[in-house]
């Protein structure tokens, strides 16, 4: 009788235990009974826990709730954990992710296009909730696209799922300071895109470091962080709309120059040996240790070069130059959303979830505190309060136009380049072009032909 | 004594891992069959799409041309994969094994050669990459030894045209070891009396190696290919960890091409057909494979 009895007092136990490994993680369930509550948060980028933690203080000490902040690395494997945290419907109050739309996380998020007033959305950078917020154009296209899903079918024009945290642009070269005085020239921006190469000729031929590293293994980088602004210049942003939107050939003599800068560099060997098997972090590393006189990035890159142990001093920093005789005869940094927050449908505290994602996109203390710590620009306007921002910071946000700009209005056609399969091709095509064993011209006459046969079968 | 009455008990222990593979093992091969038909993206299947045969379509029959592009590809590196792997790792594994069976330091061998199979893949394929980068060991040492001709600038892995070659390397150092066990046990299961019998006959060492030996390995080789060929169609974690199928697709397998797909893409209906339609494939050359022995066995 007595063995009986423990058994049962074991399996008592162990039934105890398992119901309470079972139960959700996500946060405490509320504060009934005094308990203070607890937020939970995810996010996938390393680099930005410190300003999460400031943020997340300052929330604290305004209402008590403290939110407490999981990162899960690298970011493919976020993602996943993401998608399948949302499949078994155990998301954390808070989701840190890419600032985007149309990818069915939907289903796993709270709408927030009832929950947040202009009040909120009128401090943001013009711009900020572009990538975020469901368009027309992008209604239209799911509409018609075999391939949407049901998820994007459903969604409604206007409707958002996450609020801004923070904006930055690509497009912006890295030089190493040094060298490029070394080889007897002045580290300064260079006009067009023409000097630009000569530049790199120079420092290479004069200081025997190549010319320039990028993360060129991922075959869309080059397109993403210069080719696309470069086009935009070229013809301004109705030109590259007519090449997104199937209305213009690659090929064509107004098109093929941005094609054409590429091979330039390709050509004339200026390129880091091993830079198609090289990564975003391996091509930061290369120019961080001088195996590369310049590096593509964007705003975010500088505080990953500084984590490598750079000095800013030795960095100049410049926008994507135009290409001679482009129509805009100069890149304008218009900033676009890299990250928003969201809150998990499923939450058991939505309504503080909410109020925390507001409150660290938009209250300026907050943005302020979340900026500097994280080395990124907040996605709020914090007008003159950017003397609080580090110097660096400062000069960044400073920088950004406020209001949307070119690249903006180009945006949502981006947002459907992957619905045009022909640019994945391209990007391949580049690939091969880098290594010189496609010419320009081969690599835009498939992309023009591909193209074509795509649209005629209705893909 | 297990009486009529406790039959039931063996059973009883086997429950809990045969519901553990009815649940992990079963329901989601079962799922992944049914989201081939599909389109879905990943999150809450109440918002999957039927469509039929048409994610196959897509990329066997071209409805998707780029696609489909991407899946021929794929299946043609999958398949160079594994010609090279056999027709390499085969000789390579029975000339090694004839060297275990017959040196005196056998275990020593034994352990430097097994270690591929022991060694974590993420971690060895990563020392790969190194080896194979611009300024690696392999172009150091071809420049070394004046073997200019052979050094890649762009590092193995950084060129189009070299960069399955370096795939297939690993794939061949990873497999190795699996054929290399299957031949050793084979020859030492071989009854020393055929050769002594042999031997009075007068026949030589190559006639014993071809008329008894080879035979007496033959379901081994077997084994080995089809083993060899299904892990080729399953490449994935030296492709990805050292080329993630560039430059320019030129180490695209179906492995990487279903993940992409998949994680990347949010297709996973696409991806699922992609993945059972190489499972197919594998298995149809498995049954050629069985076939052509068992005639020649």
């Amino acid at each position: 009788m007595n063995k009986r009895m423990y058994a049962m007092g074991i399996l008592l136990v162990v039934a105890a235990l398992a119901v309470s490994a079972c139960s959700s993680g996500s946060g405490n369930g509320g504060s009934d009974g005094g308990v203070k509550k607890t937020l939970k948060m995810w996010t996938w980028k390393v680099a930005y826990g410190p300003g999460f933690e400031a943020a997340a203080k300052l929330y604290e000490e305004k209402t008590g709730i403290k939110v407490e902040i999981e990162t899960f690395t690298p970011d493919d494997t976020y993602r996943q954990k993401v998608r399948a945290a949302a499949n078994s419907k155990n998301l954390p109050d808070v989701i840190h992710y890419w600032a985007t739309n149309g990818d069915s996380l939907e289903t796993s998020l709270l709408e927030l296009t009832p929950n947040v007033g202009d009040d909120v959305l009128n401090s943001y950078f013009g711009p900020a909730m572009d990538p975020i917020r469901v368009t027309q154009k992008q209604v239209d296209n799911w509409a018609t696209n075999k391939n949407a899903t049901n998820v994007q079918k459903g969604l409604k024009v206007g409707e958002f799922y996450g609020l801004p945290l923070d904006i930055g642009g690509f497009f912006t070269f890295y030089g190493n300071k040094k060298l490029i005085e070394q080889a007897g020239l002045k580290a300064e921006a260079p006009k067009t895109f023409e000097e630009f190469v000569t530049m790199m000729e120079t420092v290479q031929k004069e200081t025997k470091v190549p010319g320039l590293v990028f993360g060129a293994k991922l075959p869309d980088l080059w397109e993403n962080w210069a080719g696309s602004a470069l086009q935009i210049m070229l013809n301004g942003p109705e030109g590259y709309i007519n090449l997104l939107e199937r209305k213009a050939q690659m090929s064509d003599p107004n098109n093929i120059k941005v094609a054409q800068a590429l091979g330039s560099i390709a050509e004339k060997g200026l390129m880091m040996p091993g830079i198609l098997s090289t990564v975003i972090d391996g091509a930061d590393q290369a120019f961080a240790s001088s195996k590369a006189a310049f590096n593509l990035g964007g705003t975010f890159t500088m505080s990953t070069l500084l984590a490598m142990g750079m000095n800013a001093d030795d960095i100049v920093t410049f926008s994507v130059p135009p290409i001679a005789g482009s129509k805009l005869d100069k890149w304008s940094t218009d900033p676009f959303t890299l990250t928003m927050v969201s809150v998990s449908k499923d939450s058991k505290n939505k309504d503080e979830a909410l109020d925390f994602i507001k409150f660290i996109t938009s209250d300026p203390d907050a943005a302020i505190a979340f900026s500097n710590g994280a080395f990124t620009v907040s996605a709020l306007k914090i007008g003159d309060r950017s003397k609080d921002l580090s110097p660096a910071l400062k000069a960044m946000q400073e920088s950004f136009t406020t209001e949307p700009g070119p690249y903006s209005k180009v945006q949502p056609y981006i947002d459907n380049r992957s619905n045009h399969k022909e640019w994945e091709e391209y990007f391949q095509s580049m690939q091969s072009v880098i290594e010189k064993k496609m010419t320009v011209e081969q690599a835009t006459k498939k992309f023009d032909e591909r193209m074509k046969s795509l649209a005629a079968s209705g893909n | 004594m297990v009486t009529a009455k406790k039959k039931w008990v063996p059973y009883l222990f086997l429950l809990p891992g045969i519901l553990l593979f009815l649940a992990i093992g079963v329901y989601s091969v079962g799922f992944s069959v049914i989201l081939s038909f599909y389109n879905w993206s990943g999150i809450d299947f109440s918002n999957a799409r039927f469509e039929g045969l048409s994610n196959f379509k897509d990329f066997l029959l071209g409805d998707s041309p780029v696609v489909s592009r991407n899946f021929y590809y794929a299946l043609l590196h999958n398949f160079e994969l594994a010609f090279f792997q056999v027709i390499i790792v085969i000789p390579v594994a029975l000339v090694l094994a004839f060297v275990l069976q017959n040196t005196k330091m056998a275990g020593f061998y034994r352990t430097l050669y097994f270690l591929p199979m022991i060694a974590s893949g993420i971690a060895v394929f990563y020392v790969w990459k190194g080896l194979f980068e611009p300024t690696g060991v392999l172009n150091s040492l071809f420049a070394t030894l004046g073997l200019d001709f052979l050094v890649v600038p762009e590092g193995m892995l950084g060129n189009s045209s070299t960069s399955l070659i370096g795939i297939i390397i690993t794939s061949i150092w990873g497999g190795l070891p699996g054929t290399l066990l299957l031949y050793y046990a084979g020859l030492t299961a071989v009854d020393p009396t055929l050769y002594e019998a042999a031997s009075v006959d007068g026949a030589s060492k190559a006639t014993m190696i071809r008329k008894i030996t080879w035979p007496l390995l033959k379901p081994m080789t077997l084994i080995a290919v089809i083993q060899m060929v299904n892990g080729a169609f399953q490449t994935f974690e030296n492709v990805f960890i050292m080329t993630g199928g560039g430059p320019a697709g030129s180490t695209e397998v179906i492995g990487t091409l279903v993940y992409r797909t998949a994680f990347i893409d949010n297709d996973y209906g696409l991806a699922s057909a992609i993945g059972w339609t190489s499972f197919l494939v594998t298995g149809l050359i498995a049954i050629f494979s069985i076939r052509g022995f068992k005639a020649d066995i």
